[in-house]
């Protein structure tokens, strides 16, 4: 049987908002924008990877609780004097955090985190208690 | 396989969200190009378009497989007119995480001055 990585991360709700979206950046209608997120995996580790253009490395924080990874931080625009203005703006600027199940545990002291260029990588291998094991058969 | 057969197949390319600001000296135009490669951001000025080309390079995921995919990766592109009142020789271009900041010096006579009025 195929382990199905996919419905392991959102269970029986395809449909559903897959993972969390709290403290959104919100874009002029109103939608959800950005910072997205893509997960790569496996059975033995996950690695996140989200583009956050102009993140202020201080803001970023990133918890691994049992299975739940959220990651939180800001993005400032720089600022502009009194008699500056944007005349064109598509940017958007503020808090975010972001929450999502794993499909396993993961070792929290070996995960790694990267923000280079920006985009940021959260790498996180799965943890040894929660590996699958094979159990033997003794014959009686 | 005849000419027409070949196809060209070109990575993805994605015009970057951007700010543009007018100050009293300047223009600055901030873009948005997350995993833009070092060396990878050309300007291009012809005449009074400036071209803007951006390469990217993906993390390493090696043989990881994708299961949950919210954005695409791919190049950007983009292109503004530049008004004559910028200083074209003096454009200026950095970046940095994944955030391109260009900046275009007006001309002097664009910049506004105050102008002294000698009393008779």
């Amino acid at each position: 049987m195929t382990w199905n990585l996919f419905s392991e991360l959102f269970g029986a709700d395809p449909w559903g908002e897959g993972p969390v979206w709290t403290s959104p950046f919100r874009g002029r209608l109103g939608e959800r924008t950005g910072p997205y997120l893509n997960i790569h995996g496996n059975e033995e580790k996950l690695m996140v990877v989200s583009e956050i253009a102009g993140l202020d490395p201080e803001s970023l924080e990133i918890t691994v609780h049992g299975r739940s990874l959220t990651v939180s931080g800001a993005r400032k625009l720089p600022e502009l004097a009194e008699d500056e203005c944007r005349t064109y703006n598509e940017r958007v600027g503020g808090d975010f955090t972001r929450s999502i199940v794993l499909p396993y545990e993961v070792e929290t002291d070996q995960v790694e985190a990267t923000y280079e260029r920006g985009v940021l990588v959260v790498k996180l291998p799965r943890a040894e208690k929660d590996k699958p094991r094979k159990i033997e058969v003794k014959a009686a | 396989m005849s000419e027409q057969d070949k196809i060209e197949t070109r990575r993805t390319v994605f015009a970057p969200a951007v700010d543009i600001a007018e100050k009293e000296n300047e223009f600055i135009i901030w873009a948005d190009v997350p995993g833009a490669e070092n060396q990878g951001v050309d300007l291009d000025l012809d005449g009074d378009l400036l071209r803007v080309t951006v390469k990217v390079t993906s993390p390493e995921v090696g043989e990881l497989p994708l299961i949950y995919r919210e954005f695409e990766t791919g190049d950007f592109e983009t292109s503004f007119r530049v008004s004559q009142k910028v200083d074209k020789e003096k454009i200026k271009a950095e970046i940095k995480d994944g955030v391109l900041t260009v900046t275009l010096p007006k001309a002097a006579e664009a910049v506004p001055r105050k102008i002294k009025v000698k009393a008779a």
